[in-house]
């Protein structure tokens, strides 16, 4: 799959911005946002190649032929900047706003637009996000700059306000699935439902899913929990082994089975789960916990998730986490009138 | 493409050019050159973006095309080949590009030319023949007003405005202001155009251009468009890109009717400044001056109360006048003048002061009065 692919579900923003390009009215200052995985830095980067486009063809397309695009699809482009965060760092940085301020106070090269591609836009600093109120208010003629993020909340509210908002809905489950399922060549579709539940159904993730080695950890990561949960795994060994793995992806799984266990104990066994596929092990396991204690657990692991984008020793976290979850469940086993 | 050349007819181009690669570049293909033959000529292209470079150099004998190599490595190895050495590149389109000379072999990593972004001549550019010393004269008499990463982004360059048969250039950075007239010969081009035409050539462009335009009066062709500026020597092209913004109208600026004019040696008046400035406030820089008929008083000091006072006679008659200045500003206008004396021309305490060389306008320098 290339980075070029058009993606269906891209089609109504896509055809609203054309709109606006034809009657002059695009916005300098664009939000993308919508759930993770459905490829709004894609969206991005297929709308600056078609502003930056010599000749555009049908639909506002970029032809892929001229100059402009033989430089966009080389990475060379000179009207074209993205900002994200640099290697090992977690946060743009307030230089890497400036030096765009740089670059926006020149011309541009050939005279058509310039695109700044910011994304993850919450990632920003405090000081970087002061530093590009100004530019994002009053840009130079010509600029377009996107925002791109899956979490608008966590944007200042002063840049949020600024921008023109275009959100990215999860596409309908039979169209991701039309999708998705031929890109996953040796699955079957059932395979594919899975993950695009496991992906709460964004198409991209899903794919990333399937490409990734996590998705062999998720059962052996299932009977830790259980372990977990019946008081017979060490919290500070499992927390070792996950961390190992993956730190980030085995809180977001952690998440994603209490939330379905708390699913299964309010609506009962039937209810719709994002992990289909291990239906009977979280009946079981949900049976080692009670409700209170499972909705304190899910509202600790989403406070984890967030510190762990910050400055935090991630097997601290993971630790404290399995420790206070293993806990509670035995405080369960204690009084079990509560 | 391939080619031969001899070792001195390539490295000077290319060490002429290699001066913009920077170091730490935003896009790798950026710290290639771009080589390209045509017929028994090469062309060797180096741009960081801003502004970008292009020499020639004639080749003994070659095939036609282009490609990019890095540029550093490239150099070194030019550089470090004995002098005689005659030297092959030869790049089939692939990813390497080989340099042969006698017994060594080089083999460089090559990126596709077509993915180098070239900045175009512009088109329907003013166009206009100048002496290299005249237009290195005004830069050099300008170009230490301009602002230095200045938020107000227009006042970080030069600019240049054609009115008529003048070419004017004009740097501030706010606090002063430094202007410099120049008749251009050949303007025919420049009338055409009734209103006058601004731009603002970015700090780095200038920089570059006073180290590359030579005290010879050769001319150089330079053409102004809408978005760069370029000026073709004969042995080099420069291209700078513009900034995009309007620079303030610096004419309210400039003083008018200023009634008390002073004439003094500038030699002495610098050597004054030069010792009083030590014992002023080393972040503010501020001198006072006490103009009275006949002498000019200066006075400075600082936290620590220490104090400098210096008297230069002054040719003047008015009344007495206390002003307070920057010293670096008014050291840095006294050092452009260039001639035995100067004349500043001041109205009151809190206006500005013009200082230009005596019965000579060309350059003009503007600076703003400090409180004290």
């Amino acid at each position: 799959m290339s980075e070029t692919d058009i993606l269906p579900w891209h089609e109504d923003n896509w055809r609203l911005l054309m709109d606006c390009l034809d009657a002059g009215r695009l916005a300098h200052a664009l939000m993308l946002t919508g759930p993770q995985g459905l490829g709004k830095g894609r969206f991005a980067r297929r709308l600056s190649q078609a502003l930056l486009c010599h000749k555009c063809g049908a639909g506002g397309e970029a032809c892929g032929q001229c100059q402009g695009c033989r430089l966009f699809q080389a990475g060379n482009h000179p009207d074209f900047l993205t900002l994200e965060p640099l290697d090992n760092k977690k946060v743009i940085g307030v230089d890497q706003v400036r030096e765009m301020t740089d670059f926006l106070s020149l011309k541009s090269q050939y005279g058509h637009y310039r695109c700044i591609r910011i994304m993850p836009a919450e990632r920003m600093n405090e000081n970087a996000a002061n530093s590009l109120l100004k530019t994002l208010e009053e840009p130079p003629a010509g600029t377009v700059l996107m925002l791109v993020t899956d979490r608008p909340a966590r944007v200042t509210a002063t840049l949020r306000s600024r921008c023109q908002k275009i959100t990215f809905g999860l596409p309908r489950r039979a169209s991701a699935l039309d999708w998705l399922a031929p890109r996953l060549p040796g699955r079957g579709r059932e395979e594919a439902e899975t993950l695009l539940a496991l992906a709460n159904g964004a198409p991209l993730a899903a794919l990333a899913l399937a490409g990734g080695e996590i998705l062999d950890h998720r059962r052996p990561m299932l009977e830790d929990v259980a372990l977990l949960f019946s008081r017979q795994g060490d919290p500070i060994a499992i927390a070792e082994k996950w961390l190992k793995l993956d730190a980030k992806a085995s809180l977001y799984w952690l998440y994603s089975w209490l939330v379905d266990m708390s699913r299964l104990k309010m609506a009962g066994p039937a209810s719709h789960l994002a992990n289909p596929d291990f239906r009977e092990d979280l009946l079981r396991i949900s049976e080692l916990i009670d409700t209170a204690d499972l909705l304190l657990n899910i509202s600790r692991i989403e406070k984890a998730i967030l510190q762990l984008e910050g400055q935090v020793n991630p097997q601290l976290l993971l630790e404290d986490l399995l420790i206070a979850c293993e806990v509670g469940s035995q405080n369960n086993e204690m009084n079990p009138a509560t | 493409m391939k080619f031969t050349i001899s070792k001195e007819m390539l490295v000077k181009p290319l060490q002429m050019i290699c001066g913009i690669v920077e170091r730490r570049q935003t896009l790798p293909i950026l710290s290639n050159v771009h080589a390209s033959v045509s017929g028994n000529r090469l062309t060797l292209i180096a741009t960081d973006l801003e502004v970008q470079m292009s020499t020639h150099a004639e080749i003994l004998n070659g095939s036609d095309g282009s490609v990019t190599i890095p540029a550093r490595k490239f150099l070194d190895i030019c550089r470090a080949l004995p002098d005689e050495a005659t030297i092959v590149l030869s790049a089939d389109g692939g990813e390497k590009a080989t340099i042969r000379s006698a017994r060594s072999r080089f083999t460089l990593s090559t990126l596709p030319a077509e993915d180098f972004p070239c900045m175009e001549a512009p088109r329907d550019a003013i166009r206009f023949g100048i002496a290299q010393d005249t237009l290195k004269y005004a830069i050099e008499h300008t170009q230490f007003a301009m602002a230095q990463q200045d938020v107000r982004y227009y006042l970080n360059g030069l600019l240049m405005e054609m009115a008529g048969s003048v070419l004017r250039f004009v740097a501030t950075d706010g606090h002063r202001l430094a202007l410099c007239d120049l008749v251009v010969p050949e303007a025919e081009e420049l009338e055409k155009f009734n209103e006058n035409q601004q731009i603002i050539i970015p700090r780095k462009g200038v920089l570059e251009l006073s180290r590359l335009l030579e005290e010879s009066d050769a001319p150089v062709q330079v053409a102004v468009g809408n978005n760069f500026i370029q000026l073709k020597t004969d042995q080099i092209e420069f291209v700078s890109k513009l900034i995009d913004g309007r620079f303030p109208d610096y004419q309210n600026v400039v003083p008018v009717n200023s009634d008390k004019r002073i004439v003094c040696e500038r030699d002495l008046l610098r050597q004054a400044l030069a010792r009083v400035s030590i014992l002023s406030n080393e972040k503010f820089r501020g001198v006072r001056l006490e103009f009275s008929p006949g002498l000019l008083h200066v006075h400075a000091h600082n936290p620590e109360q220490e104090e400098a006072e210096e008297e230069v006679s002054i040719d003047y008659d008015g009344p007495n006048l206390e002003m307070g200045f920057n010293v670096n500003y008014v050291q840095d206008a006294l050092a452009a003048c260039e001639t035995a004396q100067v004349q500043l021309m001041l109205s009151d305490p809190n206006s500005c002061c013009l200082i230009h060389a005596l019965d000579d306008e060309q350059c003009r320098y503007i600076i703003m009065p400090m409180r004290l």
